[in-house]
């Protein structure tokens, strides 16, 4: 077992040496729990992107109805269930057995929807299940990742983790539409097959990846009420949870981008997936570089040039007067470097500086801070685009984009040089 | 765990195996499915693979029925049998002979084809093999078909056709997701609605697009969107305006359409001429004009708690009477009407199970008599009259 424990101590007091072969120093439980990922990446896009037709053509639901099953569960609920699962990690100190409770649950999911079958009732609780497993594993799974790796390489490794959940989230809808094209209607055989991929992703966490080292979580730390003031006296976490939440006020939702994107570039409402696959497929490519970079180079300045990219793609959105294929192409390849350059360097950021008995639940608390802003983003937007149109709604993400991108740089170089005297 | 590789390999290894057996199984369903026949609308097994056939594989010279109509046994034997055949099996008097064109919606090698029965013979499908659509609508001797390419990515079109020989006159791609089409009686117009609504709850206002198309040109004359639309003589207009439905007039002059704003669902009367429309009664989904042109079949929109239901009803043009179907289930879809007395309408198979197949159902239009299967496995009717 490899003891990181040094590393924790050591902190931020100096920085360890960049070396050359970073990814190679990464923990090979990164790359498992990356596995775990990538097989229940797979099998819940192979659902979710089938999911729209299943249900507007085959049930013949209105898609009123269908973004009422698909909006109830992003909300506060998974929130308040990755708050909890996130404490009773910590608390319990199973991290692993949390995080397989949330996977078993999604796997679990899809059967359900087997014996769901065209019952809208029955789907809605089934597709709720789903998202509470969804809440219930990912701060764990973050937890995991980062108790995993020494504080200089996290940026790194949550790139591999997030590289490999990419490919998953590339490889589901492709296979789910290989299967329906094959096999017109054969909903129930997809269903399986999401399954048994689901299957395969809680037996790579179940068998591959270990507890984390009880060295970094020693007995007389345990957790309490009591806990949670120290996690809100480290300024920098404070500051980080806010970046979160401004950043994802000022992000536009890759739906509505797709939804313009379509507008303006005049093309089929079919080739939405295919933006999807696209973004998916450079979010992959870029996960690494951008990873390796930020723990070389900095990660602040990786994260913010990542949201320097996003006010790109406004612009870009706003100005460019057609879309033709080529800046469809390059607009998504940005999205996707977007994602590669913020997502994981925050969590990496953020796991840096939250003592590692109550990592879960910091990781827990940046996770609802980011879906709250994209749930405030989400309704802003669609408020803005209904009443004045999409123009003035990107205008005025970008101006916040711009305010927010000042302010973080600031604070956050602020409290850095704190720290770092401190 | 003592052998993690071990077992992930024997996981893997399962997985592998049930997934093969999965994809073999549901592969011999559909086969099987083609096989049994267990439908009046399904072939026997010996009707030869769709490639074989050009255009049409009618009943008639593909498959060894033992009672195998042909077609001009249907034209020779003219009202009698038309008549005798259709009582018997389903209690509806007609006086003419009648074709009617649908959706062919079996799991089974056939699924989303366009087919035919006559009237008389509703066990004798045709299939035309060269047309997968999502929807489709037949008058006036020309047809409509919105097909999807499913493939990584799914894109839609619509395509115009004769149909007599099923030759494609025109093809346009389509903006979204088909939802309902429409012939003119005459066969000079046809109308289409698809989803343009993205996905996923960003889009909880949903919107659509109704384009109105001249046949013979194959090209798209109006989007509904850009008529002027009165409300009791005021001018009256909204960024969330939605139409659909079409349904014209037996003229072709005039059509009736839903037009949906605000969360309301208004009929409006459209005057293709002018590109104007009036809203002429509130609460009107999916309108369906009689034969005749007074009166419009349409579903009718209820809430219970948050839940969308509609009930079939029957407006009178002249009365502003509306009249109950005595169906109680419900029913998303545009009515087609069978005859100015009957409609049909289309039901999920089951309505507990997995229903990617679809009945359709007959009713009497004066809202009394309990509702009749009309046809198994079919979806998006419509009804021909022979000469």
């Amino acid at each position: 077992m490899y003891r990181f424990d040094w590393f924790e101590r050591r902190k931020h007091r100096a920085k360890a040496p960049p070396s050359a072969g970073q990814i190679a120093n990464v923990s090979p439980v990164i790359w498992r729990l990356g596995m775990t990922s990538f097989f229940t990446d797979i099998s819940s896009e192979m659902v979710y992107s089938v999911l729209p037709v299943y249900l507007v053509l085959h049930l013949h639901l209105s898609p009123l109805q269908y973004g009422a099953i698909d909006g109830v569960y992003n909300g506060l609920a998974v929130v308040l269930v990755s708050l909890t699962a996130g404490w009773m990690a910590d608390r319990s100190r199973r991290h692993k057995e949390v995080a397989l409770t949330g996977y078993g649950l999604s796997a679990i999911c899809k059967l359900f929807l087997l014996a769901a079958g065209g019952v809208w009732s029955w789907l809605i609780v089934v597709v709720g299940l789903d998202r509470i497993g969804k809440g219930i594993r990912s701060a764990p799974r973050d937890a995991l990742i980062s108790l995993n790796t020494p504080p200089h390489l996290m940026a790194s490794a949550f790139a591999i983790h997030r590289a490999l959940d990419a490919g998953g989230a590339l490889l589901g809808p492709i296979i789910a539409f290989v299967l329906l094209a094959q096999l017109p209607g054969a909903f129930d055989v997809l269903w399986m097959t999401s399954f048994l991929f689901a299957i395969l992703g809680v037996a790579a966490l179940w068998l591959y990846v270990p507890k984390p080292d009880p060295g970094l979580l020693p007995l007389d730390r345990k957790i309490s009420r009591k806990s949670l003031p120290t996690l809100f006296a480290s300024r920098r976490f404070v500051a980080l949870a806010g970046c979160g939440l401004l950043f994802s006020v000022a992000t536009v939702s890759d739906g509505f981008i797709y939804l313009v994107l379509q507008e303006k570039g005049g093309t089929n409402a079919g080739f939405l997936p295919l933006f999807y696959v696209a973004t998916a497929a450079s979010y992959m490519l870029f996960s690494i570089p951008a990873g390796v970079c930020a723990d070389r180079l900095g990660r602040t300045p990786v994260f913010l040039c990542g949201f320097a990219i996003l006010g790109l793609i406004y612009s870009l959105l706003l100005f460019m007067p057609a879309i033709g294929p080529l800046t469809l192409a390059g607009c998504l390849l940005l999205l996707g470097l977007y994602y590669a350059g913020t997502e994981g360097v925050l969590m990496a950021m953020a796991s840096a500086t939250v003592p590692a008995e109550i990592r879960t639940t910091g990781i827990a608390i940046l996770a609802t801070a980011i879906a709250l802003g994209k749930l405030g983003s989400s309704l802003l937007f669609g408020w803005i685009w209904n009443a004045f149109g999409v123009w003035y709604a990107i205008v005025t993400f970008g101006v916040i984009l711009m305010a927010v991108l000042l302010v973080a740089g600031i604070s956050l170089r602020v409290i850095d040089r704190k720290y770092l005297h401190a | 765990m003592r052998r993690p590789n071990l077992i992930f390999a024997v996981l893997c290894l399962a997985s592998a195996a049930a997934m093969a057996t999965l994809v073999y199984w549901a592969k011999t369903r559909v086969s099987d499915n083609t096989a049994a026949a267990p439908r009046n609308e399904t072939p026997p097994s010996e009707a030869p693979p769709p490639a074989a056939v050009p255009t049409t594989s009618s009943s008639k010279d593909t498959t060894p029925l033992p009672r195998a109509s042909k077609a001009g046994e249907t034209e020779a034997n003219g009202k009698s049998s038309a008549q005798s055949k259709a009582t018997a099996s389903d209690g509806v008097r007609h006086t003419a002979s009648k074709q009617v064109f649908y959706r062919h919606n079996g799991i089974d090698s056939r699924y989303g084809r366009l087919a035919y029965v006559q009237l008389a013979h509703p066990e004798q499908p045709e299939f035309v093999d060269t047309l997968s659509c999502e929807t489709a609508h037949v008058a006036g001797g020309r047809g409509i078909c919105l097909g999807a390419r499913r493939g990584v990515f799914t894109t839609y079109s619509a395509k115009l056709f004769d149909a007599k020989t099923f030759e494609v006159l025109a093809q346009f791609p389509l903006k979204g997701v088909p939802s309902r089409s429409r012939v003119s009686v005459d066969g000079k117009l046809a109308a289409l609605t698809v989803f343009v609504s993205g996905h996923g709850y960003e889009s909880l206002d949903f919107s659509t697009q109704t384009l109105l198309i001249d046949v013979d040109s194959g090209s798209i004359i109006a989007d509904l969107e850009e008529f002027s639309v009165s409300r009791n003589g005021l001018l009256f207009s909204s960024k969330d305006f939605n139409f659909w439905g079409v349904t014209f007039t037996p003229d072709t002059r005039n059509f009736y359409a839903t037009l949906s704003t605000n969360r309301q669902h208004f009929l409006v009367k459209g005057e293709i001429a002018k590109r104007s429309a009036a809203v002429v009664h509130d609460n009107v989904e999916c309108p369906s004009l009689s034969p005749d042109g007074t009166r419009v079949a349409y579903k009718k929109r209820f809430m219970a708690g948050n839940r969308v239901f509609w009930q079939l009803h029957i407006l009178d043009l002249k009365t502003g009477k509306e009249t109950a179907l005595a169906e109680k289930r419900s029913v998303d879809d545009q009515l087609e009407w069978l005859d100015n007395d009957h409609v049909l309408y289309t039901l999920p198979e089951s309505e507990s199970g997995p229903s990617a197949s679809t009945n359709i159902w007959l009713a009497d239009a004066d809202g009394v008599g309990a509702p009749k299967l009309f046809l198994r496995k079919a979806y998006s009717p419509s009804v021909v009259s022979l000469p």
